[in-house]
């Protein structure tokens, strides 16, 4: 579709954790044309995916919409991986996700739950990214006392 | 513009032509001229922001969209008794000739409020009501005010012996919502609240009407709740028709869509370049975006105060506790569906120190009579909100919670005049003039 561009960055993890000050990673970058207008139901979006701070996990998340509609609430899969073996990671206390604006320096004030699904990934329901610009998503785990993140931008535009 | 975008801009012409006219017989006209040579991406832009689209639904009042419940509900909203004195109603501050705003700084009601009155115009399409969002329903918002001393100073107990006593209101009461529990409903003082906020709710320091309410039985405080929600629901079935589209802005863009000149005048050369400083330079479309010109989120614009010095309003960290909350928002009892869409927004909210001092996005839509604007009526008039955001003179608390991407603009004389023509060219057709008004009785619809 072509009324707008949702170009996906898809960023390494910055660190997080251990009072580590984050550091910018490299970028596998995918740009694709998408609308901003009424998503397609049931049409999963691109893949992304990004190794956290730490390298722990790699987290890949898929918007289960084509396009991210702008100021709606969209669902996403998420699934947390071994880097090395690929197989599934599970050495977490707490998992979450959030979506945040750099330079707005706010977010969706939104706690979006996780739920398990059968084939192993979870799923957010209630995900909203209410302005146009860049976005993040933060996959964050806490394992005790040690937190990692993985970061994944997303740009939505007109 | 380039070739893609005159053609996007075309292709409604150019169907419309082939399906009137056969295969390929007319050359499609060039595209309409415009006062301001739009990009591509402004024209994306600009197509998003029209037309308003349909009232988005509200499934926890499943009276919302009905024609007896709103004609109810209009009653009501005019209806002075439902306040302590017998002399507020809702037109009191939500006035229909001022654009349901009363012109005040700040709000007042039985006492002077603490923000300025925000106009109701088209405000179903709001997912969060009120400057700070503490009600995540018309319905939900349309109760607060009855019980709050500073408004309408009532209670839930006498609202109901209103209704219940008014042989007009209870008969249109009753073939919406069907009979009212009299026998819970008889026998009790007429003034009965619960506690709110910080009230006491028994003890000598409590007042009268919450002790009172406290001594009621379970199916007594169970039957008052559902009249009084059900009154909210009816209050919110009239003000989803408070809704003003088609403004001159709109036929701009329909010329743009249909490639027509003549709709593409609707918006003059001045309110051309005013939109295209509010799509560009201004940005102003960052939080007032879509066709209701308003994110529907909450940001802190570093405004400064009617008190002087630093902000003191938590705004949003507030809102969102209250919401989250009371036993009257999507996910509670008296919702018609509580696991929902709506359930989920306000079961997920976070409460977090970022929404201090966040205010609601508000409409641009129908600006007209509706000054002074922002949340304690701060500016005068529009113009002094442009030159605010041209220069950020008087802001408060930079470098806190406030919005980090707001600059000054550095609007040229010109440039505030061109913006406030396009702000002008927002406002829509006239509403019924039966909606502005107390219904008459027969018009109640029994």
């Amino acid at each position: 579709m072509r009324n707008s561009l949702v170009t996906m960055l898809a960023l390494s993890a910055l660190g997080c954790g251990s009072g580590e000050v984050p550091a910018a990673g490299d970028a596998g970058v995918t740009e694709r044309i998408s609308a901003g207008s009424a998503p397609a139901e049931e049409t999963r979006g691109e893949t992304l995916e990004a190794r956290s701070s730490g390298g722990a996990f790699l987290a890949r998340v898929t918007p289960l919409v084509d396009p991210i509609p702008m100021n709606e609430a969209f669902s996403v899969s998420l699934t947390l991986t071994d880097p090395e073996t690929g197989t599934p990671f599970t050495d977490y206390d707490e998992v979450s996700i959030d979506a945040r604006m750099p330079a707005h320096k706010h977010g969706m004030l939104r706690d979006v739950g996780l739920t398990p699904q059968d084939d192993g990934s979870m799923r957010a329901d209630g995900l909203l990214l209410h302005m146009y610009g860049h976005w993040e998503f933060h996959v964050d785990i806490r394992k005790g006392a040690r937190f990692e993140r993985a970061q994944i931008s997303v740009r939505l535009q007109y | 513009m380039s070739l893609q975008g005159v053609l996007g801009r075309l292709a409604p012409a150019l169907l419309a032509a082939a399906a009137a006219c056969g295969p390929a017989q007319e050359e499609a006209a060039p595209p309409v001229e415009t006062a301001v040579p739009f990009s591509d991406e402004q024209v994306r832009r600009i197509m998003q922001m029209s037309p308003l689209p349909p009232l988005p639904p509200d499934a926890t009042n499943r009276h919302a969209d009905d024609p007896l419940a709103a004609r109810l509900g209009q009653a009501l909203f005019f209806d002075e008794r439902l306040s302590a004195d017998g002399s507020v109603s809702c037109a009191t501050c939500h006035d229909p000739a001022r654009g349901f705003t009363d012109g005040k700084q700040l709000a007042l009601g039985q006492q002077v409020g603490n923000r300025h009155t925000p106009t109701l115009w088209n405000v179903a399409h709001h997912r969060w009501l009120t400057w700070d969002g503490r009600a995540d329903s018309l319905w939900m918002q349309a109760l607060d005010p009855i019980e709050d001393p500073r408004e309408m100073g009532t209670t839930r107990g006498k609202l109901v012996r209103v209704i219940a006593g008014d042989p007009e209101l209870r008969g249109s009461y009753e073939a919406v919502f069907g009979p009212m529990d009299v026998a819970a409903l008889r026998d009790r003082p007429d003034d009965v609240r619960p506690a709110r906020g910080r009230e006491a709710a028994t003890g000598p320091s409590a007042p009268e009407a919450v002790r009172a309410w406290g001594d009621l039985g379970d199916d007594q405080r169970a039957a008052i709740d559902r009249v009084f929600v059900h009154a909210g629901k009816a209050m919110a079935a009239y003000q989803r028709l408070l809704v003003r589209g088609d403004a001159p802005f709109d036929r701009f863009v329909e010329g743009l869509r249909e490639n027509d000149a003549e709709k593409v005048k609707s918006l003059s050369p001045e309110a051309q370049r005013g939109l295209a400083m509010f799509i560009g330079k201004a940005n102003c479309v960052l939080c007032h975006s879509g066709p209701n010109f308003s994110d529907g989120e909450f940001h802190n614009n570093a405004l400064p105060t009617l008190h002087g010095g630093e902000a003191r309003d938590p705004g949003r960290f507030d809102g969102a506790k209250v919401v989250a909350a009371s036993p009257f928002n999507a996910a509670g009892p008296h919702s018609d569906q509580p696991d929902g869409p709506a359930a989920l927004r306000v079961r997920q909210l976070r409460q977090s120190s970022e929404a201090w001092g966040e205010f609601r996005t508000p409409s641009l839509r129908n600006l007209g009579h509706r000054a002074p604007f922002m949340h304690q009526g701060q500016f005068e008039d529009i113009e002094a909100v442009i030159e605010f955001y041209s220069e950020l003179e008087g802001a408060t608390g930079r470098g806190h919670h406030q919005e980090q991407v707001l600059v000054p603009l550095r609007l040229t004389v010109g440039e505030k005049r061109d913006l406030g023509a396009f702000l002008a060219a927002l406002e829509g057709e006239q509403a019924d003039p039966g909606l502005l008004a107390a219904p008459s009785q027969s018009a109640l619809g029994r």
